[in-house]
């Protein structure tokens, strides 16, 4: 999940939220001691179905079910091992994991507008900013769609987003551009596809900021 | 030909205890740790208190950080889950696995480079908590895993490998845990299973946070002569201030004791703790007599060990925080869920 200091730290005007009684949590895959008790052995790290999620059992629920959480190399049986494709077999497996989790998180959030050739990514506090930006320059006749990145890893959506315009901007809160060197490490967007827009001055972001950011370079553009 | 009837045989460690288990049961994986290493002597000594104590493994849960010492969660109760958390953060760990599920018995293993350098914040304040914990600190004043460098318990003058002495002032685990409220506090060796054992019972029987400081020398990196935490130093210095026996059922000592010095503590189990001071005017229920009594070994350059301050009477983290005695574990979500009203009523509160 993507949060940030302003988010935490300061108050916010929120919809009235609300609680659905019928939810319960879903602990995924957990073992009880009857479902054990049909297993020849508990392996705690062997996947069974491809997803990269192995089943897990909780402390307490039976010597079957116990096993050793190492920081040294272990095989799908949580014994250690020191045998590289065992140890592979692992790190493998947790790729799956990741790359499997990326089509469970939190899917981006969109404000579009008909025939926008411009994208505006970003996240966390600099949305309000960034919505109000995309106002201004549509009075400018500079239509953007926005898309807010809510999760990593990055969900195909994302991908799909930013090639979907000729012009993109990542529009984030520090002087590096660490959400767009991520998106080009995960996806592999080219870095020059996308234009940063980095504000790391310590105040909230405005739409200021964003606007005179997107005209400039649009101007050198078409310059 | 006619085969021999063999007199039944049984080895000693395959007696039984309570629960039917022998020792060996309660034994773990093979350790890798250098031959001769102090680490393994607390297994050892580990797996005879658990066996004596007769736990059951899979209500244990066995909870390390970082370094040689804290491999030691792999090498007993193979049946029982174990963690090998990041380094110096098993006292948070322990912190957030006793708030879910006060119905195990948690036993954790640390080293003097993960509780008193990286680890000394989240040591001192699963203290200051008074988890209901065994913690067990394997002390042999350097950074073994990592190849010998000093830690911070190290004592002034001690000596490296390569000669060099160590001249910053230690951190002596005991003198920290007395200070800031700790409500069972013991140190041992080692070499010394007889008085070791009966520590680690009572440790894990205590209902609160029990601190055991075990000088366990390392042999590979300061095992040599100028160190002070080398077999050989603890074994000429170590002064035992008070002898702990471990009593499993307190009816068992309720005839009165010939002996005045004795102080029996009754734990909360229903077992008790014989504690004999070897000076006579040692209280080991006095918080301050305890402190004052190691200082004073500390500057005649002794160690003080025993079962040196124990006060059964405190109240742990779940009484601190009033939790049910039903572990959270085992409610149900709807019980544990304050719902839609509960939100509705605290947004209504905000307006
Ligand atoms: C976050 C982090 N910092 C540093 C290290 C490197 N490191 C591994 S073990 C260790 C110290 C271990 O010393 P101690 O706890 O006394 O264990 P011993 O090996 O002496 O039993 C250090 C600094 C690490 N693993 N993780
Ligand atoms: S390096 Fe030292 S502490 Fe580590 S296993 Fe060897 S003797 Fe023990
Ligand atoms: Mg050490």
């Amino acid at each position: 999940m993507a949060t940030d200091l302003d988010i935490g730290m300061n108050d916010w005007m929120v919809k009235r939220l609300t609680w659905d009684d019928s939810y319960r949590p879903d602990h995924g895959k957990v073992l009880d001691a009857a479902a054990l008790e049909k297993l020849k052995r508990f392996s705690r790290y062997h996947d069974v179905d491809g997803d990269g999620i192995a089943a897990r059992t909780l402390p307490g629920v039976g010597g079957k079910g116990a096993y050793f959480v190492r920081g040294s190399g272990h095989d799908k049986h949580a014994a250690y091992t020191e045998d590289s494709d065992a140890y592979r077999e692992l790190v493998d497996r947790l790729k799956r994991k990741f790359d499997h989790a990326a089509t469970l998180v939190p899917r981006p959030a969109y404000t579009r507008r008909p025939n926008a050739d411009v994208g505006l990514v970003t996240l966390g506090s600099c949305d309000a900013a960034v919505r109000e930006a995309a106002d201004r320059l549509a009075d400018q006749e500079i239509i953007v769609d926005v898309m807010r990145i809510r999760s990593f890893p990055f969900a195909d959506e994302v991908r799909e987003f930013i090639e979907a315009y000729d012009s993109v901007f990542v529009i984030e809160q520090n002087r590096d551009g660490q959400v767009r060197t991520l998106l080009t490490a995960e996806l592999g967007i080219p870095r020059d596809a996308m234009t940063p827009i980095l504000d790391y001055g310590g105040m909230p972001l405005t739409a200021r900021v964003v606007v005179e950011a997107v005209t400039g370079a649009l101007s050198e553009v078409t310059a | 030909m006619t085969s021999i009837v063999k007199p039944p045989v049984r080895h000693p460690s395959l007696r039984t205890n309570t629960l039917g288990l022998t020792l060996r049961d309660y034994e773990g994986v093979m350790s890798t740790l250098c031959a001769g290493c102090g680490h393994d002597s607390v297994t050892a000594a580990l797996v005879q208190a658990a066996w004596e104590l007769a736990l059951e493994p899979h209500r244990a849960a066995k909870m390390s950080g970082i370094g040689c010492s804290s491999k030691t969660t792999a090498y007993f109760m193979k049946q029982s889950h174990g963690f090998n958390s990041v380094h110096g953060r098993m006292p948070s760990v322990t912190t957030g696995a006793a708030a879910a599920n006060r119905g195990l018995t948690y036993i954790g293993i640390s080293g003097d480079g993960d509780s008193l350098s990286i680890g000394i914040g989240q040591l001192a304040h699963a203290i200051r908590r008074n988890v209901d914990m065994l913690y067990v600190i394997e002390n042999n004043g350097v950074y073994g895993l990592t190849k010998g460098q000093f830690s911070a318990s190290a004592d002034v003058g001690s000596t490296s490998k390569r000669g060099e002495a160590n001249e910053m002032s230690p951190i002596d685990p005991v003198l920290l845990a007395l200070s800031i409220g700790a409500t069972f506090v013991a140190r041992s060796f080692s070499g010394d299973k007889k008085q070791l054992v009966p520590i680690l019972k009572a440790g894990i029987a205590h209902k609160g946070f029990a601190l055991v400081d075990v000088i366990s020398p390392c042999v590979t990196f300061n095992d040599h002569d100028g160190s002070t935490k080398s077999y050989l130093y603890t074994r000429e210095h170590e002064v035992e201030a008070v002898h702990a026996h471990y009593v499993p059922v307190l009816s068992e000592i309720s005839l009165p004791d010939s002996d005045d010095a004795v102080r029996v503590v009754a734990m909360h189990d229903g077992s008790a703790v014989r504690l004999r001071p070897t000076a006579t005017d040692y209280d080991p229920t006095d918080r301050t007599s305890a402190e004052a009594h190691v200082r004073a070994c500390q500057d005649r350059g002794e160690i003080a060990t025993g079962l040196l301050f124990v006060d059964e009477k405190s109240r742990d983290m779940h009484e601190l925080l009033k939790t049910p005695d039903r572990p959270l574990i085992d409610i149900p979500f709807e019980q544990l869920c304050p719902g839609s009203a509960a939100l509705e009523a605290l947004m209504d509160g905000h307006r």
